[in-house]
């Protein structure tokens, strides 16, 4: 009798603990309600764009005929899903970021997104002259002054203390002068590695739709590209 | 012993034939004028028809026979009732424009009921409750207070006496569906009432409250089911809950359901 019982009680336990612990569909979240955060890197050795929906109650899992496509320059980018600290991620993979991304998201019982166009900072394309002489170091990129993005410059190796500036102005060419790379140990002779990474970074804040007025859709932006430079000090 | 008591029961007779003859003098007076034509009988020298004596003097149920004291006889309608209970609430709310979360909350609360019948069939209630949703830290408050008027078209007497009541009023809550804001609206509701009387101690009432709609801005609509067993001054019983709100983005329904019981003192 106490056998039965206790097994009674374990079943009603374990359907108990399944009532709450159902996970959160998407059918059961508004479209207003949702934050959809985009983020995409482009470090020159390919890019990912990540998409991770959230709602009120936390993340959750597209379901029930809910969708989600992206496409970058009008190419349709293949989505998978992938677990990152326990959240479904949307992730994409592709060559490098070029060109606006479209979001759409289809829901059969909801209002669905359609065309969001999200806009990706340009290429960089860096290069740099090498340093000869007491020149400075001179790099050049492809142009974006109109962009709304941050630049931002890094000047790293094993013998220099890193550099690191916020550029004001995206004109597509800069230089450093020799005396502003700092080396660790001036007394040691003979070539210095150095990279240099200049990154672009933007962020979209907007709601999703309206009338929502909170922020619905969140991305992030960062393109960077690194070159190496021997520096003789 | 036994002839006095023929004695008593001739003296009852004669005593019951005066107040029958006090009865046709005030009558008129009691229901109204008569016409002149009644109030002139044809034949007035001609006298009233004597009737038979009753085998045994009934005395009315509602006056003291002698020095015994009759026990109170119990309305099939109205009431007075206080009492507390608690009740567990689960279902659905609804976040921002319209996502579906799950909640559950423990509610407490007081009812006073008091319902009165100055006529035969119309009456009129008033019920407050009141009382703490949850107990922790988030714990807020729901109060009601409400008035109907009432009308009894069934009520009987006899072995089970009982009766059934309907009506409508206007209510005025906060705190109820916990979640929906802003948390107070007004309303109009209808209500049925079955009571019954099966044995001299047990009384048994069932009752239905129904709100079509309130001054929210969602379409809220509730019921309120109620079963109670009293026997003397206390009443025991259970409570069901369901309210049902409709609207957002997407349009959904947010079901809540609750139970609970009571227990109170009440008076018939």
């Amino acid at each position: 009798m106490k056998t039965r019982a206790f097994w009674i009680g374990l079943v009603a336990l374990v359907m108990l603990a399944g009532c709450e612990d159902e996970p959160m569909r998407s059918t059961d979240v508004s479209t207003l309600d949702m934050l959809v955060s985009l983020d995409a890197t482009d470090s020159g050795d390919g890019a990912t764009v990540r998409v991770r929906i959230s709602s009120p109650l936390g993340g959750l899992r597209l379901s029930d005929g809910d969708t989600l496509r992206l496409r970058m320059g009008g190419n349709p980018l293949t989505l998978r899903e992938v677990e990152e600290d326990e959240r479904p991620v949307y992730l994409a993979d592709a060559a490098s970021l070029s060109g606006d991304i479209t979001l759409d998201l289809e829901r059969r019982a909801d209002r669905s997104i359609v065309d969001r166009v999200i806009p990706v900072p340009p290429p960089i394309g860096l290069t740099a002259e090498p340093l000869l002489g007491d020149a400075p170091l001179k790099l050049a990129w492809n142009a974006a002054p109109e962009g709304k993005h941050v630049l931002g410059l890094v000047v790293d190796g094993t013998c220099i203390k890193p550099l690191s500036r916020t550029l004001p102005n995206d004109v597509g060419q800069y230089e450093i002068l020799q005396a502003e790379l700092a080396p660790l140990d001036p007394a040691v002779p003979g070539p210095c590695p150095l990279q240099v990474t200049l990154a672009r970074t933007a962020t979209l804040q907007e709601p999703i739709a309206p009338p929502a007025m909170q922020i619905g859709l969140y991305a992030l932006f960062m393109l960077s590209r690194t070159v190496d430079v021997s520096w003789t000090p | 012993m036994r002839a006095s008591a023929t004695e008593n029961r001739a003296l009852r007779t004669h005593e019951s034939r005066a107040a029958r003859a006090l009865l046709c003098l005030l009558a008129p007076l009691v229901l109204g004028a008569a016409s002149p034509d009644e109030a002139a009988p044809s034949q007035p020298a001609e006298p009233l028809p004597e009737l038979p004596p009753p085998s045994e003097p009934v005395a009315a149920p509602s006056a003291p026979a002698g020095n015994h004291s009759a026990p109170r006889e119990r309305s099939t309608v109205e009431m007075a009732r206080l009492d507390a209970g608690v009740m567990y609430v689960r279902g659905l709310k609804m976040l921002g424009f319209g996502t579906l979360a799950r909640y559950q909350v423990l509610v407490g609360f007081i009812d006073l009921d008091v319902v009165r019948f100055p006529h035969e069939r119309f009456g009129f209630e008033i019920h407050l409750n009141g009382g703490p949703i949850g107990f922790d830290e988030n714990a807020q408050v729901e109060i009601g207070l409400s008035g109907a008027g009432l009308v009894a078209p069934f009520r009987w007497k006899g072995r089970a006496p009982g009766s059934f009541v309907l009506g409508v009023g206007g209510t005025f809550e906060y705190g109820r569906p916990v979640w929906l804001e802003p948390g107070y609206h007004g309303a109009p509701f209808g209500l049925a009432r079955f009571r019954i009387f099966p044995t001299g101690t047990v009384g048994l009432q069932t009752a239905y409250r129904f709100v079509p709609i309130t001054t929210n801005e969602l379409a809220l609509q509730e019921h309120d089911v109620e079963l109670g067993v009293s026997t003397g001054l206390l009443q025991l019983g259970a409570r069901v809950r369901v309210d049902e709100v409709r609207g957002g983005e997407p349009a959904r329904l947010y079901r809540s359901i609750g139970g609970g019981v009571f227990a109170g003192l009440v008076v018939f």
